[in-house]
This record gives C-alpha cells, sequence and structure tokens, in this order.
C-alpha cells in the first residue's frame, strides 16, 4: 500500500494550485468603468409589461424613458417631453418632445412612438400602467416632436405619466397577449442612458452604456446587476471591493457596517417612502371571517394606545426607522399631515380607560371580556418572509397583554397571506407599503371601490371616498393639499390602520471607485429610487 | 431471466414509478391552501376581462380533471407550461441552469468517488489501527454534518476570513481575459469552494461503503485461496478484491442521486451558484407552481432514470444478480435479515457485547447527554438579554456571564441552545414516529396479504424510495405553511420507505413459521395475528430502524428550517441558524452564533450514526473482529 502516499501529497498539491489561482489576477482586465450593484432578488424578466419587483423597475428605468422626471425637490422636470402645457378646461395636454433622440438599434424617436405607447397600453389594459393612461380620450399626433393628449376628466397628477415610452417600430409586431404572457423582451430597446447586454436569470443583468444618450453618455461603460442567495455574502462582496453598492441591507448587517466604520463605505440611512402598518379587519359585513370586536373604533384605539412604537423600531428596526401617524410619508413634504395633538402616542393608561369605558371588562381574568361575552383575543397574521415583522409581532403581544388583550402569532407566507386577506380571514397582520411620488395612490388603497383589490383593511368611509374623487380633479395644488390633509385626517381618526414606522432604506455603497452619487429626493436613496441620477453622474475616481 | 425480460422488466417498473410522480407532483400542488391567481397577478389593479384571460391562459378555470388531463397533455409534448415569475417556458427557464448545476454535482461527485473509494481501501486495509479509527470517525463526522452549515464555515474560513476564494458565483461579470487560460482559472477559482464542500459532504459515504464493501469482499474464500496460491499482497487487492468491493459504490451513486439533489440547493443557495438548485428555491420564495412543479418532475425523472441505469450496469457488472428485485435495496434487506436472525440469538448477551463497542458507548454518551440537556435544560435556564450601560449588546463575542456570546438581538446563545435542543429533538422523535408507524403497517400489511396488496403497495414505497426527499420535504412544507406540526408531518411522510422495505420481508419470513398457523387455525382475525403475533416479533428490526430515520429526521429538520421553512417563532437549532445566516453572522465573524447549534446537530446525528454503526457491528459477528 506504499504506493497510496502520494494521495495526501495530491490533495496538498491540489489544494496550492488553487490558491495559486487567486495570484492569476494579474492576467485578467476590467473593461474601462464598471458599476456593480448587488441585489438578492432575480429579475424576473425584462419586458416591462410584466415586472413587479424594484430590481426589475431599476433596470427598466435604465433602458426606458419617461415623458417626465423629478427634481431632488420632487417638483415634475422634462425628459422625453421637452416641455408640456394644458389648456384652461384642464383636459388637453401639449407636449413637446425631445428632438434628435435615437432608439437603442439607430431608429429615431417620434410622437408616433408615445401615442403607439399609451394606445398600446390603454387599449389592450397592459400591467401596472394601464390606470396613468386608462383617462386618455383621445391621443393625436400634431408633428414628429408634438401631440395633444385629451383626458376625459382633469387629473390632478398630470403629467406623472409613470410609463416607459415604446419604440412603436417593435411592439406594434408584438401580440397583446404575449406582451403580458411569454414576451421575453431580452433585448429591450429603449432610450435610456444603458442597454442590456447580457441577461442571465439567476446570475446577472450586464448593461453596456448607450453612447448616443440624448442626456450625454454617462461617464460609466457598464453597469452589472449580481444576484446573491444571501444578504451576509453580499455584505461581505462590497467589503471586499467586488461591489460597489448594495441596497436593502438588513438592519443587523447594516449597523455592523456602520460600527466598522470603514473609510471607503458609506452607510446611507435614507428616507424612503415605505411605511409598516398594523392592519385590521374593519369588515362589517356577514362574510368577514374577523373577530367582531375590531369593528369597534375604541378597541383600535385601545390598542394604538397601548402599543410602543418607539419600542419596536429600536428593538426589532436596530433603531432604523421613524414613529409613523398618517398614511402619506413624510419623506412627501408637502402632502404629509402631521396629525400633531390628535396623535395617539404610547399611554397604556389611556388604552385601559377606553377599554373599561366602552365596557371591556376584566372581570379579575387575565384577558378583558367584552360586551358580547368573548375574550379579547385576536390573531396576529405575520410574514415569515420578514424576520422583522416578526420581531415586531412578538414585542407587540407584549405590549398588548399588559392591557388584557391576549395576541396570537401565526406566521404564514405572503401568498397565504394575501389569500386570507382576500377572504377578510384575518383580525390583525403587518405589512407595509410603497408609497408612489403623488399621493392619489396611496390613499386610493383605502377607498370602498379597492375592496376586493388593492384595500386590505376592507375600510369604508363615503366622506373619505368622496374626498378622494375631488382631489383628483382639483387642479389648484395648495387646494388640492387641503383635501389630501383632510383624507390623511379622515383615515387616521378611524383607525382601521395603526401606522407602526415610515421605514428607511438602507444602503451602502463604497467611494473609493466612483463619485458623483446623488440622493433623490434629497433625503432620499442614491438608488432604487424613481430616477437614475446616480448611474447619469456618477465619475471614476483616476 | 434473461436480460431482455429484465430489462422489460425493469422499464415497466421505471415508468409506473414515473406514473405515479406525475400524477403525485399534479395533486400536490393542487392541495395548495389560496388562489395562484392572486400570485400572477401582482397587479390587483386588473380589470374582471384581464383576469378571465390570464386564468383561461394558465388553465385555472377549468375543473381539476380537466386541468389533470390537459396537465398529462401538455407533458406529453414537452410542455411544461410558463413560469408565473419569468413568465417564460418552464422548461426554457429549467434548463438554462442543468449545465451550472451539472459541473457542480459532476466534479463533486467524481472528487469524492475517487477520494472516498482510495480513503475506504487504504481504511480497509489497515483495519483496526489509529488510521482505520481516525478515518472511520472522520468520515461518519463528515457524514453527519448538515451540508449547509459545512458549506456556510467553509466561506466563512476560506472567503471571508483568509478571503483566498470568491465569495460565490460562476465568474466575475464585466471582466475580460487576457487568454482561455486566464479565463479557465477563473472558472476554476469559483468552483473550487463549492465543489470542496461537495465533495467533503458525499466522501464519507463512499468510505465507509467502500471499507466494508472491501472487507467483506476479503474474508471471502476465493480471497484465501489466492492468498494460498501466492499472489502478492497488491495483486490480491487490485485483481481479486478491487473488482468486487466496487459493486456497492456503484448502487450507491445512483441510490445517492436524491441525497446530491438535496445538497445542492443547498450549496448552491450558500454560494449563490445560479444551478437548478438556487431555482427551486427562488421558486418555492416566489411561489412559482408551474416551475416547482416542472423542476420537481425533471429531477425526479433523473433519478429514476439513474437508478434504472444502476440496475442495468449492475447486472451487466455481475451476473450473480438475477433476483427479482435485483438493486442494492433488495441486498440489504436480505443481508439485514441475516443479521436479525443473529441478533435473536445473541439477544441475551447484547448488553456485553454492545458495551465493549468503543463508538457504540461513545454515541449513547452524547444522546443521553442530549436527552437530558432536552429535558432539564429548559427549565434551568431562559433566554437573557446582554446589555452593558443600558445598551444592547448585540453580536457580542463570549464572555463570562454568556459564555457563547449573544446574537442579533443581544440574547444569550448558550440558553438558545439549550431551549432549542428540546424543539430539535422533539421533532427528530415526532417524525421518526410517524415514519415509523406508517413504514412498519405498510410493511405488516403488505407481507401478510401478499398479491396485488403487496405490489401496489411496494411500488408505492418504491416510488418514496427513489424521489429525492429534500425537494419533496421542501415543495410540501412550502405549500403547507411554516410550521412545527408541518415539518413532523412532512419529515415523517417522506422517510417511511425504508422501514417499510425491511419490514415487509421480516413479515414475509414470520407469516409461514407455525406459531402463525396455529393463530391461524384457531380462528384469529387478520388483525389480531397481525398485531398480536407478528408485530411483536419484528418489533427489535423498528427499533434498529429508528436509530438510521432519528438522524435523517434531525437532519431534515436542521436544513429545512435553514431553508426557510421552519416556524420562526421557536426556537430550534435549524431556526437559529437559520438567523444567524440571514441576520449577518458570517460577515460579523460571528463563529459563536454559527458554531454551537450546527456542532450540536453533528452531535446529536453522529451519537445516532455512531450507536447504529455499534449495533451493526454486534449484529452482524462476520463484521466482529477476531480477537472477540
Amino acid at each position: 500500500m506504499k504506493r497510496l502516499k502520494w494521495l495526501p501529497l495530491l490533495l496538498v498539491v491540489l489544494l496550492l494550485c488553487s490558491v495559486a489561482l487567486t495570484g492569476c489576477g494579474g492576467g485578467t482586465q476590467e473593461s474601462q468603468y464598471v458599476f456593480r450593484s448587488g441585489y438578492m432578488r432575480e429579475i424576473e424578466s425584462l419586458n416591462p409589461m410584466v415586472i413587479w419587483s424594484v430590481q426589475a423597475y431599476e433596470v427598466m428605468y435604465l433602458t426606458y424613458n419617461f415623458l417626465m422626471s423629478w427634481d431632488e425637490d420632487m417638483n415634475v422636470i422634462p425628459e422625453l417631453a421637452r416641455e408640456w402645457e394644458v389648456d384652461e378646461s384642464g383636459t388637453l395636454w401639449t407636449f413637446s418632445l425631445q428632438e434628435g433622440v435615437t432608439w437603442h438599434d439607430g431608429e429615431p424617436f417620434t410622437a408616433e412612438d408615445v401615442k403607439f405607447t399609451f394606445e398600446y397600453i390603454r387599449d389592450n389594459e397592459l400591467g401596472y400602467f394601464y390606470d396613468y393612461v386608462a383617462s386618455m380620450e383621445e391621443i393625436e399626433v400634431i408633428d414628429d416632436y408634438t401631440l395633444t393628449i385629451k383626458t376625459d376628466v382633469p387629473i390632478a397628477w398630470m403629467p406623472q405619466i409613470l410609463v416607459p415610452i415604446l419604440p412603436a417600430h417593435i411592439w406594434s409586431e408584438i401580440d397583446p397577449e404575449d406582451a403580458e404572457g411569454e414576451f421575453a423582451n431580452d433585448n429591450p430597446i429603449g432610450t435610456g442612458p444603458f442597454k442590456v447586454v447580457d441577461h442571465r436569470k439567476g446570475e446577472y443583468t450586464r448593461l453596456v452604456v448607450n453612447e448616443d444618450y440624448f442626456k450625454g453618455r454617462p461617464a460609466l461603460d457598464e453597469v452589472i446587476f449580481m444576484i446573491y442567495a444571501n444578504t451576509d455574502l453580499m455584505v461581505e462582496a462590497l467589503k471586499q471591493g467586488e461591489l460597489d453598492i448594495i441596497s436593502d441591507v438588513p438592519g443587523a448587517q447594516f449597523k455592523a457596517l456602520q460600527d466598522a466604520n470603514d473609510p471607503n463605505i458609506i452607510t446611507l440611512e435614507a428616507d424612503s417612502p415605505s411605511f409598516t402598518e398594523l392592519a385590521f379587519n374593519v369588515w362589517d359585513d356577514p362574510d368577514s371571517l374577523g373577530n367582531p370586536h375590531l369593528l369597534d373604533k375604541n378597541v383600535r384605539m385601545a390598542i394604538e394606545y397601548a402599543i410602543d412604537r418607539q419600542e419596536l423600531i429600536d428593538v426589532a428596526l436596530m433603531g432604523y426607522g421613524e414613529v409613523a401617524s398618517t398614511l402619506v410619508p413624510p419623506l412627501f413634504e408637502y402632502w404629509h399631515l402631521d396629525p400633531g395633538a390628535d396623535f395617539r402616542s404610547f399611554d397604556p393608561d389611556q388604552a385601559e380607560a377606553i377599554l373599561e369605558e366602552a365596557g371591556y371588562q376584566r372581570g379579575g381574568q387575565e384577558l378583558r371580556v367584552g360586551p358580547d361575552g368573548e375574550l379579547m383575543s385576536y390573531t396576529l397574521l405575520i410574514r415569515s418572509e420578514s424576520p422583522d415583522n416578526q420581531k415586531m409581532a412578538s414585542l407587540i403581544k407584549d405590549m398588548l397583554s399588559g392591557v388584557g388583550i391576549g395576541i396570537e402569532i401565526s406566521v404564514i407566507d405572503e401568498g397565504t397571506l394575501t389569500d386570507r386577506i382576500y377572504e377578510g380571514d384575518f383580525d390583525l397582520f403587518i405589512w407595509g407599503w410603497y408609497v408612489d411620488v403623488d399621493p392619489t395612490s396611496i390613499l386610493k388603497i383605502a377607498t370602498t371601490d379597492e375592496i376586493m383589490s388593492w384595500s386590505d383593511c376592507f375600510y369604508s368611509n363615503s366622506a373619505y371616498d368622496e374626498l378622494h374623487l375631488q382631489q383628483q380633479r382639483t387642479m389648484d395644488r395648495a387646494e388640492r393639499r387641503e383635501l389630501i390633509y383632510e383624507m390623511q385626517r379622515i383615515f387616521y381618526d378611524d383607525a382601521a390602520y395603526i401606522m407602526l414606522s415610515y421605514d428607511p432604506e438602507l444602503q451602502a455603497y463604497r467611494t473609493d471607485r466612483y463619485t458623483g452619487w446623488v440622493r433623490n429626493p434629497r433625503t432620499g436613496p442614491v438608488m432604487y429610487t424613481n430616477v437614475i441620477d446616480s448611474y447619469e453622474q456618477l465619475r471614476p475616481i483616476e | 431471466m434473461n436480460m431482455r425480460g429484465y430489462l422489460f422488466q425493469k422499464i415497466m417498473q421505471a415508468g409506473f414509478t414515473i406514473l405515479i410522480v406525475i400524477a403525485m407532483n399534479f395533486f400536490l400542488f393542487r392541495i395548495m391552501p389560496g388562489d395562484p391567481i392572486r400570485v400572477l397577478i401582482r397587479n390587483p389593479k386588473i380589470s374582471a376581462d384581464a383576469l378571465e384571460r390570464v386564468r383561461e391562459q394558465f388553465g385555472l378555470n377549468e375543473g381539476r380533471l380537466v386541468q389533470f388531463w390537459i396537465y398529462l397533455r401538455d407533458l406529453f409534448t414537452g410542455d411544461l407550461g410558463s413560469s408565473f415569475n419569468y413568465r417564460q417556458p418552464v422548461i426554457e427557464v429549467i434548463m438554462e441552469r442543468v449545465p451550472a448545476t451539472i459541473l457542480l454535482v459532476g466534479t463533486a461527485t467524481v472528487l469524492s468517488i475517487v477520494l472516498g473509494v482510495l480513503l475506504g481501501v487504504i481504511l480497509a486495509w489497515k483495519r483496526g489501527t489509529r488510521i482505520d479509527i481516525i478515518g472511520l470517525s472522520t468520515s461518519l463526522i463528515l457524514y453527519s454534518m448538515p451540508t449547509f452549515w459545512v458549506a456556510i464555515i467553509m466561506v466563512m474560513i476560506f472567503a471571508v476570513y483568509w478571503q483566498v476564494f470568491p465569495l460565490g458565483g460562476m465568474g466575475m461579470p464585466g471582466v475580460f481575459y487576457t487568454s482561455f487560460w486566464t479565463e479557465l482559472a477563473s472558472k476554476a477559482h469559483h468552483l473550487f469552494l463549492p465543489t470542496v464542500t461537495f465533495a467533503l459532504i458525499l466522501v464519507g459515504e463512499y468510505v465507509l461503503i467502500m471499507r466494508s464493501s472491501l472487507l467483506e469482499v476479503m474474508r471471502e474464500d476465493y480471497m484465501l485461496t489466492a492468498r494460498a496460491k501466492g499472489v502478492s499482497n497488491r495483486d490480491l487487492l487490485r485483481k481479486h478484491a478491487l473488482p468486487n468491493a466496487m459493486l456497492p459504490v456503484v448502487t450507491l451513486i445512483a441510490i445517492n442521486l436524491g441525497f446530491i439533489v438535496g445538497g445542492a440547493i443547498q450549496i448552491e443557495t450558500v454560494f449563490s451558484w445560479p444551478g437548478l438548485g438556487r431555482l427551486m428555491y427562488t421558486a418555492l420564495t416566489n411561489r412559482d407552481y408551474p416551475v416547482l412543479q416542472g423542476l420537481f418532475l425533471f429531477v425526479t425523472i433523473a433519478v429514476i432514470a439513474a437508478n434504472f441505469c444502476a440496475d442495468i450496469l449492475y447486472r451487466y457488472l455481475d451476473p450473480r444478480v438475477k433476483s427479482l428485485g435485483g438493486g442494492g435495496v433488495m441486498q440489504s434487506t436480505a443481508v439485514k435479515n441475516e443479521r436479525l436472525a443473529l441478533w435473536k440469538k445473541n439477544l441475551s448477551n447484547f448488553w456485553s457485547i454492545y458495551s465493549q463497542n468503543t463508538m457504540g458507548l461513545i454515541g449513547l454518551a452524547i444522546l443521553i447527554f442530549f436527552t437530558l440537556m432536552a429535558i432539564f435544560g429548559p427549565l434551568l435556564v431562559s433566554i437573557t438579554t446582554m446589555s452593558i450601560d443600558g445598551a444592547t449588546q448585540v453580536m457580542h463575542p463570549p464572555t463570562s456571564g454568556f459564555w457563547l456570546g449573544t446574537d442579533d438581538l443581544g440574547k444569550d446563545i448558550l440558553a438558545g441552545v439549550i431551549i432549542g435542543s428540546r424543539v430539535s429533538m422533539l421533532v427528530g422523535v415526532a417524525a421518526t414516529a410517524i415514519s415509523m408507524v406508517i413504514g412498519t403497517l405498510i410493511g405488516i400489511v403488505s407481507g401478510f396479504y401478499g398479491r396485488g396488496v403487496d405490489s401496489l403497495l411496494m411500488r408505492i414505497t418504491d416510488v418514496f424510495l427513489v424521489i429525492p426527499w429534500l425537494p419533496l420535504m421542501l415543495v410540501m412544507a412550502a405549500l403547507l405553511g411554516p410550521s412545527l406540526g408541518n415539518i413532523i408531518f412532512v419529515i415523517g411522510i417522506t422517510s417511511w420507505a425504508g422501514t417499510a422495505r425491511i419490514i415487509r420481508s421480516q413479515t414475509l419470513s414470520i407469516k409461514e413459521r407455525p406459531y402463525v398457523e396455529r393463530a391461524r387455525a384457531i380462528g384469529s382475525g387478520d388483525s389480531h395475528i397481525m398485531f398480536h403475533h407478528i408485530l411483536p416479533n419484528v418489533f427489535p428490526l423498528i427499533f434498529a430502524n429508528t436509530v438510521l430515520v432519528a438522524a435523517i429526521a434531525i437532519l431534515s429538520e436542521t436544513t429545512l428550517s435553514f431553508l426557510g421553512m421552519g416556524d420562526p417563532t421557536r426556537v430550534t437549532w435549524g431556526v437559529m441558524l437559520h438567523f444567524a445566516f440571514s441576520m449577518g453572522a458570517v460577515s460579523h465573524g460571528a463563529w459563536w452564533w454559527l458554531l454551537p447549534p450546527g456542532i450540536c446537530v453533528v452531535l446529536v446525528v453522529l451519537s445516532f450514526t455512531f450507536i447504529g454503526y455499534a449495533l451493526d457491528e454486534v449484529l452482524n459477528p462476520k463484521l466482529r473482529r477476531r480477537d472477540q
């Protein structure tokens, strides 16, 4: 058996060889300026009509342009549309388009493309974008670079049409069924600053610069989105310089990065348009499977008083968050309403007083008994996808038991939770929303019409519904703001949601390779926002 | 039976198994709660018309049987449907990922077989020496480790601490290589760590099988004859022993394929490797049922095909195999039966033999330790939070008060490990119990009634034997939702097949015994005979098998919890590891959080393996050393 003595030797040699391969880095070359962004969720598709994740949207923003964009103060600014005006009726819009813009394949961009895009989406009711074009009655091309759009009623959020402009010469060939079906769009042709050259699902998506970009060629040569199967290794890749930015960093890793104090890494706790809420089932209907106690506003208010939001944020979110109150996050400074003195801040005594008053008695037991003789005991549904929400739930359970309310926590996946919400089969759950730049859509989720659609708490209030219609048609910004304030006030007052926290977007990026990061809005993140300023303006550090 | 008849029969069997898998695959995905349309349409704004259109497009508005018919029809035309998530044909989505997985699994398998055979030969040759003992225990330890855990440790050491290997992925996009060789070097560099990790996991079993196979062969008469003829040691090994001893390895490769698939899911998840395992994990989290369904079918058929090939190859390599069952499963059953008979003879002095086995004693000691910990531990400790000057100390290294440091919430890890032991062990025990009950029932009924009942039940058992268990468990756990009860159920329901096989063959021989005849003669009913006469006699066998299933159950719980299928509100070792990995223990270098729960799992699994191994040596006197 002497012959086998070489075996350990062989192993050592093999190992050494592989380690030596690290030294082979000298044989590789970076293409000029490659920017790498790490993320966790796979980009599901390059076809704008079927995408839904933030990551897929980011690629869409880089490849396609909209008619307009926003500056750092969230004012609407020109993009593919150079300027626009609206007539006195508030329904006829005239857009003048940029001249000399070409598609990635060299074809010229004209008003026909815009008309085609809006009509294609309107007539076939495609994707998320349908809402933005649904009220366009007539679209008319005046000349190559001018078009008019007539809407059925005045629309307050115009001209913020969040629709990527598609090339007519390509999409007119695509069967609308396919557009929402199996059309992969693997080589998206847009007008954006970057074009996709290599899309490997589960691995990476590689984009190269559009030399003819109409706003000027960006300094970056390539942008690569790299998928990591787990956050921890993604964080490590940033530290080792494999990545230039990571976003959506969990609190624990973010804090560790902050504490590490690497001079080349900036940790950014940016305001974001998202919040986390505790929603009640307020569906007053025989079909509702929710606990009837929760239809009583007193109970909902008492629960709100009994919850210490700051404690939730400090413990479950590692301090990254802001105590929340109304539906429109303070990031949207202009629209956000601060309830001020009406705010129900942590006050367990007040909670107990309200419950006593409303006939929920302690009767010497641990849990209170309602006027109907039933125990105050409810099920709180939590998403298995969110460890943060799970931590929040166990804290809330402790807080509520202090005032005599029992909580049973049940962890289920997002899909199941969605199903149960639609069936009205829940008492409470914790989830969150991501809010559009214009407040109309987030306010819409609480309207009666949205029950069985966007609404997840079955809230219904006719005064609120009326205000929502009214604000959509009020073209005067200040006047509209009053209406939006009033809506936030009503919804807060009825306490169908307990807004728990306004959540920050936690990003970390390296500063030793590129400079010129742009936060948009001013207190917002540098990437994964509605605009792509950073990609356009990053410059390499020589 | 001639070769053609044998082939025909094997093809029929494989075909039947595939049919059951196809049916199971369909109906499994229809028991899920809720409406897949909600996943499809992430846009609640969609109009009723459009909703109807999508329903029609995915065939969701038909009745179940009609859907099944459409599914079968499409399947035979190679149409696996359209992915909910990617909106692409499932078959394309799957095929895109096949090369990455084949590269990883192929390299790792070859590496582990080569190493396993070599080491197995060395250990067998050096039997009883220190090398043998070290090699044997190392193999058993490797065999007992959760795959994902080893992967994390490897990443932590080589990619994070020493930084000699990349953190994951197959390559660095956006880099140009100056030559083919530098590109190859970069690819190899990325492949190295996942492959070695995978090979480490696999090698233990090959070493063990090779070792014991060679030991058995060396006791054969022809070896003695050869030795008597003066054949040199080298030739004896190379020409006479090795070719025969290699046979079980062939079977093991095929049987192992299901295990390899499970390993690939874990390795690919930790190393961000863009293969089928990652695809499965992504599909699970996105509730992309068509992809899951397609993957499950694809993987299962691959495993069945591999088993089929192994059967044929085995018969070709070893013309002695002429029996119906042919493959390794039947053989090992026969061997076990023989061992059982011997065990019964030795039962009286069982303990005196067992107590001479060091491994068995160590295993027993570890098991008793953890059992006591699970029973009494949670009564003695409570999870406290470490805070200094009012500030919570998160991920703090071990101190005198907190021996194993703290986690991301500043909670005591030692207390977590102790409290977690109870649920982890409980899951193991409960799942094993379910598995044993099902296995025993099916085994006894099948063996007792014989004929149609028997062949039907045994075909179903075969299906469960070949189906890759981790994907099945993952799919079921995902469909049922994350909870402790579901995990127990899923593990129990998928791991009974081996037990059923063994119990069945034992029942077959017991029911021919005179006392069964007598019982029947005095008018005892079937159930009376089964439960009063047969059950007590197969009981020792059940006990011996429990040890093996318990080890699998504990490992499974850890793996499922790690992959996010556990109940996050309950502390178990698997859930602790899940949080450690997702909450930054690796990048933080918090070894005190990653190591202890993993080590506990390894020790418990190892204790079962040691006990099982010792039982084997006790039960099979042929294996006993001559000096005993």
